[in-house]
């Protein structure tokens, strides 16, 4: 599992909880990289979806990465950001 | 087959298992509100959700939580209801890729989805069965989704539905893609775009990106509008090794019998 590695990259961190407020309605203070994304923020499969679309606006070598490559196996916010700095290896667009 | 609505763990479940009986399938719904225990710390609800228990106890999120262990509760009693058991003697358990299913029980294939204030759970004796719901108005489109959810077929057909239907068409398209995978014990992991399914005048079939068709005899596909809220659809596999028909009707999993409960109404 991903959560477990580091997730390091404050600016992918930036870029996700701003991305993921935005589709949550609440502010990007209230997010933070230990949150789970489905048992602390109610993340369902079309907020996923949504979430990668927002990302690939920011990123967009995403738009080559495939949902589950970009999420399986990663579970909070922290881990998601570090997935996405291995996956990306692009400053934020 | 239409979906069956349950009304709590009061009501009967006798039609879900003559479904089950006559046809070997069944969708059932209902709604959060009618098997949310009033406390989530009562005694006994360990027991009831067994291992789900520890899930339980990791969400934060109260919605998600309620959902979790509402459908939870409805899957092992609709089950217990077919497969003349009672809830506490079933175990859910899940495959590695998050697929539920009865440990021990190989006669009954289950699938669960929840979403906002529904809940619905499918059972099959054939083989196996995957469910999805979403409210059917959810915005989905132009959100940047349809590109992650459509191959390019679908793509060319949602855009040939009138505008004010267009993104009921995506949301009935996504939950028999989430369907689908469910059964196939995917979930998230499968690509959507690698698969498609038939516009919404027609009757539910796979097809390959390209538009031809894509799945075999086996799998039936099915969506409905349920409540006048939800789209609901279902995949349903079904290798044939039961057969159908009288002869397979003629094969009970178990007797069905009269429901006192609906006497004393």
């Amino acid at each position: 599992m991903d959560d477990n590695a580091t997730t390091s990259g404050g600016t992918a961190l930036a870029v996700l909880v701003e991305e993921a407020a935005r589709i949550l309605g609440r502010p990007p203070g209230l997010l933070g990289p230990g949150q789970h994304l489905q048992h602390d923020l109610g993340f369902d499969s079309v907020m996923l979806l949504q979430l990668k679309g927002r990302l690939e606006t920011r990123f967009p070598v995403l738009r080559e990465v495939s949902l589950p490559d970009l999420l399986l196996g990663v579970h909070t916010l922290g881990a998601l950001a570090g997935r996405l700095e291995r996956t990306t290896g692009l400053p934020v667009a | 087959m239409r979906p069956l609505r349950n009304r709590g763990p009061a009501d009967s479940w006798l039609p879900v298992r003559r479904e089950v009986e006559s046809s070997g399938t069944s969708v059932v719904y209902a709604a959060v509100a009618d098997w949310l225990p009033d406390d989530l710390q009562r005694p006994g609800l360990a027991a009831a959700l067994g291992r789900d228990h520890k899930r339980l106890l990791e969400m934060n999120h109260v919605p998600n939580r309620s959902r979790f262990v509402a459908s939870r509760l409805l899957l092992k009693s609709a089950a217990a209801a077919v497969l003349g058991a009672t809830p506490d003697e079933l175990e859910l358990a899940y495959k590695p890729g998050g697929r539920p299913h009865l440990r021990g029980v190989d006669q009954l294939d289950v699938s669960l989805s929840h979403t906002e204030e529904l809940l619905v759970v499918g059972l099959t004796r054939h083989g196996r069965i995957g469910v999805d719901a979403e409210n059917a108005d959810r915005r989905m489109l132009g959100l940047g989704t349809e590109r992650q959810v459509c191959t390019p077929y679908e793509l060319e057909a949602v855009l040939a539905v009138p505008v004010e239907r267009r993104n009921g068409e995506l949301v009935r398209l996504w939950t028999l893609k989430e369907a689908y995978s469910k059964a196939i014990g995917q979930g998230l992991r499968f690509r959507f775009t690698e698969f498609g399914f038939t516009p919404e005048d027609r009757q539910v079939q796979m097809l390959r990106p390209d538009g031809t068709p894509g799945a075999g005899w086996e799998w039936s596909f099915h969506s409905w509008l349920v409540d006048d809220s939800y789209m609901v659809s279902a995949a349903v596999y079904d290798p044939g090794f039961g057969g159908r028909g009288p002869a397979a009707a003629a094969r009970p999993l178990l007797p069905v019998v009269p429901d006192p409960r609906l006497s004393a109404r």
